[in-house]
């Protein structure tokens, strides 16, 4: 969580509006998922992976290989799975002892077609995630009229996220000087203490907050001093073109039977 | 911890230290200075005139007095920096211009324009300190109260502290802090209070606090070692008892005094915008052995745009050191600031009859 909201606001595309952003990557999102060819979700891929390197200014950090190789793995065991249950001529086969195992053609283009799909899918929102901080997020729900409740309430339970966790992290810290995790029966205990202890502090800081705020003049609602960008016509042209390009893509794919999923 | 029978003026202009124990009350007492909490009986007065307890008048309250809570977490709320400076003056219904007028002063005060656009969450917590500390001048209060501003902060950062509010005093800020530590509260504050178990137990000047044995044992207190130092160099015939020294710079005037050495010369110039001074001529004056500081944020400010990062200048208390060691001393200062320094150090020679010169240049 530190990890990727330091990245977000190191972006090369922190500046972007991130209504745009959203929008330009809900289109990409919809065109790959409505896409018959692979090749689209190829393209979505290629421009996700590309705008995820802008924004890091090519150099992935560790979390960013983490967060891929999980989801990869999740992805290609889906995959398996949908090649393996779907029914067609079998083109593959290997026999388990308890079951044969068998991978129909309609199954392999299928579950390439999805792991596509999701592949891009994943490269797109990464890009949106390690480019958007969450007041900018929170920012662009206000201008889809989200009501101010509900995003100023998401922004603090952002900042007060970050100190729950140092609290969590101290609590864990003091906790092991005092050989609290020595055996397993201990840590139990010890981890039920800490989540006791969480509780009773985040009512405690809830307490001082309050005071906090009135201390500065809260009215009811937090202002924005620097609004991130709003939403430009380029922005709207780009995501039309982009849906318009790839939609036509599809269409000669599919017309052509050039990589069918 | 609930107050009893608490009754106790604040005069506007001064400085005055809070001084207790942990839980005595001192925290609660400063929440009711802004109305944040309400009394159950008896009366909070402003200025004269009793606390009205409705949003507008706690708004105009709040915004004349600021509170900054002792944990810099319990008052960020914003996930930048300048956000989170900006969250006072936008609660007052500022026009942009003016809250982005008031953000970069702030910012500037407490030495953080250059981490304007960091999260909050990614700052160290003498950072975060200093950040509360803007968010509460970024409303331009008149009475500032800050619940242990020292507290967790590095004996450099600590000096900073104390060398703002003293600017902030020279620009006539009523300051009201709560600290343990003596020392700090003794070479700071023109007057005293002790608040014990929800209680005042003591208001005056600080030597008669020190002096009253039994009450600084029931509070655990020690007097200030630069206090016990001029007691027992009193009590062996070594110097006079007064003038009784602050802090140890003071006591080393006191000695110069006695023991005839010369102080150095002290030399003000004037910064700004126009007069920033030329590294050349910094690095000259520091190989001739010359001590180099600044007053104010805004000489500090201007000072490290222009001096390489290595080049770090300390304060007037430093410089004064420096010129007991019997050097000359050049001090960066804005305009402003130059008579209430020519002030503080001519006092300074009146009280410890030393002879200091001071050029304007």
């Amino acid at each position: 969580m530190f990890e990727l909201d330091e990245l977000a606001y190191r972006s090369s595309a922190l500046k972007w509006s991130p209504t745009g952003k959203f929008l330009f990557v809900l289109t990409l999102l919809i065109s790959s998922l409505l896409a018959k060819s692979m090749l689209v979700p190829m393209m979505v891929l290629v421009v996700g992976v590309l705008l995820l390197g802008y924004s890091m200014r090519f150099r992935f950090p560790k979390i960013i290989g983490i967060i891929i190789l999980e989801t990869l793995g999740m992805i290609v065991l889906g995959g398996v799975v949908i090649a393996a249950v779907t029914p067609g001529l079998t083109i593959w086969s290997v026999d388990l002892g308890l079951f044969v195992l068998s991978f129909s053609d309609t199954g392999v283009s299928t579950a390439s077609l999805v792991t596509l799909r999701a592949l891009a899918g994943i490269s797109v929102m990464l890009f949106f995630a390690t480019s958007t901080p969450i007041p900018h997020f929170a920012d662009m729900l206000v201008r889809f009229r989200v009501p101010k409740e509900f995003t100023e309430l998401m922004v603090l339970v952002y900042r007060y996220s970050f100190m729950l966790l140092d609290e969590a992290g101290r609590m864990h810290l003091a906790a092991q000087c005092r050989l609290g995790f020595l055996g397993r029966l201990n840590s139990v205990k010890t981890y039920a203490k800490m989540m006791t202890g969480m509780f009773i502090r985040s009512i405690e800081t809830a307490e001082r907050s309050n005071q906090g705020m009135q201390c500065r003049n809260y009215q009811g609602s937090i202002g924005m001093l620097r609004e991130p960008k709003g939403m430009s016509y380029a922005w709207v042209a780009i995501c039309v073109m982009s849906f318009l390009l790839l939609l036509q893509l599809n269409d000669v794919c599919v017309r052509s039977g050039i990589l069918m999923g | 911890m609930a107050l009893r029978d608490i009754s106790l003026t604040i005069e506007e202009g001064r400085k005055t230290a809070i001084l207790g124990p942990n839980g005595a009350g001192k925290s609660t007492l400063f929440l009711h200075f802004n109305g944040v909490f309400k009394p159950k009986s008896g009366q909070m007065l402003y200025q004269g005139s009793p606390l009205v307890y409705r949003n507008k008048e706690l708004s105009q309250l709040r915004k004349e007095v600021a509170v900054i809570l002792q944990n810099p977490d319990d008052q960020i709320f914003s996930a930048t920096v300048e956000e989170d400076v900006a969250f006072g003056p936008l609660n007052l219904g500022l026009p942009r211009d003016e809250v982005e007028a008031r953000v970069d002063e702030a910012l500037s005060l407490v030495d953080l324009t250059h981490n304007r656009e960091r999260p909050s969450q990614q700052l160290s917590f003498g950072q975060r300190k200093r950040l509360a500390l803007a968010g509460a001048l970024a409303m331009r209060p008149k009475v500032l109260i800050m619940d242990e501003p020292t507290a967790g902060l590095d004996p450099h950062m600590v000096q900073e502290v104390l060398e703002l509010t003293e600017e902030l005093h020279m620009k006539g800020i009523t300051l009201i802090m709560s600290t343990h530590e003596m020392e700090v509260a003794y070479s700071w504050a023109d007057d005293f209070k002790v608040v014990h178990q929800g209680r005042l137990l003591y208001s005056g000047p600080a030597e008669e606090l020190f002096a009253n044995r039994t009450l600084l044992e029931l509070l655990g207190f020690q007097a200030p070692s630069v206090y016990r130092m001029n007691e027992e160099m009193h009590r062996s015939g070594l110097m006079e008892r007064e003038p009784v020294p602050r802090d140890m710079t003071e006591m080393r005037l006191k000695m110069c005094r006695m023991n005839r050495r010369q102080v150095g010369d002290l030399h003000i110039r004037e910064v700004d915008q126009e007069h920033v001074p030329a590294v050349r001529d910094v690095h000259e004056m520091l190989s001739n052995g010359k001590a180099v500081g600044y007053y104010g944020s805004k000489a500090k400010h201007l000072l490290a745009m222009t001096l390489p990062t290595d080049v770090r200048l300390p304060g007037l208390t430093a410089c004064l050191d420096k010129m007991i060691d019997g050097r000359e001393a050049v001090l960066f200062a804005e305009k402003d600031l130059i008579p209430a320094i020519m002030h503080h150090i001519n006092n300074l020679a009146h009280r410890y009859h030393v002879k200091i010169t001071v050029v304007q240049e």
